[in-house]
């Protein structure tokens, strides 16, 4: 990178446009990024009608709630889907908008830890709702 | 980082007004003027012009005051129909050629500045090098290994060469790039609609031989990836072109190959 930022002045913009060629990405974030949504689609229904039903549940009911393994996972299945969606949104947003490469990098290691620690919480969260 | 805070001598200053006190139908234009050559910074001059005795396009109306009235103005033009795509401008906040733009079509003040986003090397004339780059870049010619048929032509269905319409007639204006949000942003490294919508003519040209070497060359998150399909560019074109539809294409290519 640096070795390029030096030579770049006397670069033709072929070279420059060339660059460093084609890193061969970009086709698994397309495609999962629609799967993902695709795959929030019930899941986000299924939220909706689980909110609906509980309505104003008190705490041991939203617990008896989350004894049924159908919803443990379902909800589960949510958290880290949608984090795992929104996450794949964010990475775009960082990769447009921030041209700095290192500020670039920063953010999005920070952002896929973020989310692994995030998923790993919320999972957490839940089984420890269906144990008790 | 996106620079959201513009360089001093970016703010666009009130130019100088030439009148006709003579127009039988006065019309007024507004061109965007800067030279960076100078420290001024870029400025609005505004024209009033006589529909009277000039043509019906907004290039018509350019050259009459560059001819009339004010002959420091820069615009590059060829073939004032269409094809050459150098006039392109943006007229009245559209990216478009000012050649086929007639004048009936604007309500209200003409106003014509650069095409957005570009270096201003004067007036309207913004430098294209990277553009034109990006196009060398996607390597515009058929490849072919097979030897030549003894006719000497490589054949085409119809239905093949169907394929080609809406693709070929690509003027390289750089309507659609320079319109697109994304292009604004990283056209260091995104292709840009005009270049991918050409990269697509040859992936989708049954002649040629490169098909998935074309795709290689271009599956990239930043070369390829950054279109988001927000449409700017098929809104642009002046061809009625729809580049976001063969962005869609290579997209779809990329994925059925996985
Ligand atoms: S569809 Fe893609 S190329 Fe066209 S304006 Fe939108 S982001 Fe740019
Ligand atoms: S696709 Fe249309 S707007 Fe883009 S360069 Fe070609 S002719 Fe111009
Ligand atoms: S002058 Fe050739 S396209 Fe306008």
């Amino acid at each position: 990178m640096v070795i390029r930022m030096a030579l770049g002045a006397m670069q033709t913009t072929l070279a420059k446009v060339k660059g460093l060629g084609s890193a061969h990405n970009g086709t698994e974030h397309f495609w999962w990024q629609r799967v993902s949504a695709l795959a929030l689609i019930p899941l986000v229904l299924w939220l909706c009608f689980s909110l609906a039903s509980l309505g104003s549940s008190d705490y041991n009911s939203v617990k008896n709630w989350f004894d049924s393994i159908f919803n443990a996972i379902t909800a589960s299945l949510f958290v880290v889907v949608s984090l795992y969606h929104g996450q794949l949104g964010m990475q775009m947003v960082i990769e447009d908008y921030i041209s700095q490469t290192s500020h670039r990098l920063i953010l999005l290691i920070a952002l896929k830890l973020g989310t692994v620690f995030a998923c790993c919480f919320a999972v957490f969260a839940i089984i420890k709702l269906w144990t008790i | 980082m996106a620079e959201f805070r513009l360089p001093a001598n970016s703010i666009v200053k009130k130019g100088e007004a030439y009148s006709d006190p003579n127009a039988k139908y006065p019309r007024k234009m507004v061109i965007y003027r800067y030279d960076p050559e100078t420290t001024d910074n870029p400025r609005l001059d505004s024209y009033e012009i006589d529909l009277d005795h000039c043509g019906p396009m907004v290039l018509d109306a350019i050259l009459m005051v560059k001819n009339e009235m004010d002959s420091t103005i820069a615009i590059r033009r060829s073939c004032r129909e269409g094809i050459c795509g150098s006039c392109a401008v943006n007229i009245n906040g559209k990216n478009t050629l000012a050649c086929t733009q007639s004048i009936a079509d604007i309500k209200g003040d003409i106003e014509v500045y650069p095409l957005p986003h570009q270096n201003v090397i004067k007036d309207l004339v913004t430098d294209l090098q990277n553009f034109y780059a990006q196009y060398a870049s996607i390597e515009p010619w058929m490849k072919v290994d097979s030897a030549l048929p003894a006719d000497r032509e490589y054949s085409q269905s119809i239905e093949d060469r169907s394929k080609l319409d809406g693709l070929y007639e690509c003027v390289l204006c750089a309507c659609c790039s320079t319109s697109c949000p994304s292009y604004w942003w990283n056209s260091d490294r995104f292709l840009g609609p005009a270049a991918l919508l050409n990269a697509y003519r040859w992936i989708v040209d049954s002649r040629d031989e490169a098909t998935g070497e074309r795709l290689d060359a271009i599956e990239d998150a930043f070369k390829v990836y950054r279109c988001h399909t927000i449409m700017n560019c098929t809104d642009a074109c002046p061809k009625g072109l729809n580049p976001a539809k063969a962005i869609a294409g290579i997209k779809a290519l990329m994925v059925k190959r996985r």
